[in-house]
């Protein structure tokens, strides 16, 4: 009975390894779309010049502002979650690549 | 064209129809345009609440393919203020419509000088003609990178600036901060054209604080 039993937990611990490997997680993925530097940035010179600076916060020398999207994605890994939101924003023109600079972290 | 938040359709209708000779149909965005159409207007107001940016979920609509295959068959296209946004952010003309530097929605009657008088919208025109058009807007501020611009601007594909009432584009009659004082473009062919400024409400001199309709001549020119 017992030398039954461990040839039977075997391939069923090797199983749920590979299980493990190719079930998807969800991965949380920021995309941060903003002005390109030669594009002006009105709403950020205006929290920079007329809040920040004004208040005292005298260390801090610039403000861009900008749009962030958070995504939750299925992948396999984060390699794969952040390649699935590059290609979205890409074919999607999530931002406009004549203006517009995009930050992805996973 | 009418998508969900377009609120010059109706004004656009109106003033096409006004002219002799034309039939205007509104048309749904996902409905259409068939093949059949001579023109095609994607008209001002707002589109799917504009998220993302003006224009760019409205860029994704069904009718933006039709639109397309028209423009590549010589259809002339003219997008208003938000069908502008809309024909940017689908790729149709270039550049970015960025929010106006004073953070404002501006509204007022504005002067425009007609910088390219080739396009199907301007051939009534004449170069240097100063047109009284009203804008409403928020993210009407054309920029392109330096080496995009140049090319459009040395392709004569800038179709208007914003002038003062003697033609003169400068800093001081610009209302948005637009580069270069740019009002509206056109894509290398001339046949897609899109302005910030609302030619439909322009089109009826009751309508104009000046009695003037040029808005009409820029109407006329397209279906001429």
């Amino acid at each position: 009975m017992l030398k039954i039993n461990m040839s039977m937990e075997r391939p069923i611990k090797i199983a749920a390894q590979n299980l493990r490997k190719i079930v998807p997680r969800l991965f949380e993925v920021s995309v941060v779309i903003s002005n390109k530097a030669g594009a002006n940035d009105p709403e950020g010179e205006t929290i920079f010049r007329d809040l920040v600076a004004k208040s005292g916060f005298q260390q801090v020398k610039r403000i861009r502002s900008g749009k962030c999207l958070s995504v939750s994605v299925e992948a396999r890994d984060g390699e794969s979650a952040r390649r699935l939101v590059t290609k979205m924003c890409d074919e999607l023109r999530i931002y406009n690549p004549a203006a517009h600079s995009i930050r992805i972290e996973v | 064209m009418r998508f969900p938040g377009s609120n010059c359709d109706l004004d656009a209708v109106r003033a096409l129809g006004a002219i002799k000779g034309v039939r205007a149909r509104l048309v749904w965005h996902e409905d259409g345009p068939s093949d059949d159409y001579d023109a095609v207007v994607l008209p001002g107001g707002f589109s799917f609440g504009d998220y993302l940016r003006a224009g760019a979920i409205a860029a994704r609509s069904p009718a933006i393919g039709r639109i397309r295959r028209l423009a590549e068959r010589g259809t002339p296209v003219l997008g208003i203020c938000n069908g502008f946004q809309t024909l940017i952010e689908a790729g149709l003309l270039p550049g970015a419509l960025l929010r106006n530097s004073s953070l404002r929605f501006v509204c007022r009657w504005v002067a425009v000088r007609v910088e390219n008088d080739r396009t199907p919208f301007t051939r009534q025109l004449k170069k240097g003609d100063v047109l009284r058009i009203p804008i409403a807007h928020n993210e009407g501020r054309f920029y392109a990178p330096a080496r995009d611009l140049r090319r459009i601007t040395a392709e004569g594909n800038v179709a208007f600036r914003y002038c003062d009432m003697d033609g003169r584009a400068s800093a001081s009659s610009n209302p948005t901060g637009t580069l270069d004082n740019i009002a509206g473009i056109c894509n290398r062919e001339g046949n897609v054209l899109g302005l910030m400024p609302h030619p439909e409400r322009a089109a009826d001199g009751t309508l104009s604080p000046f009695a003037t309709s040029d808005g009409a001549r820029i109407l006329r020119s397209m279906v001429s």
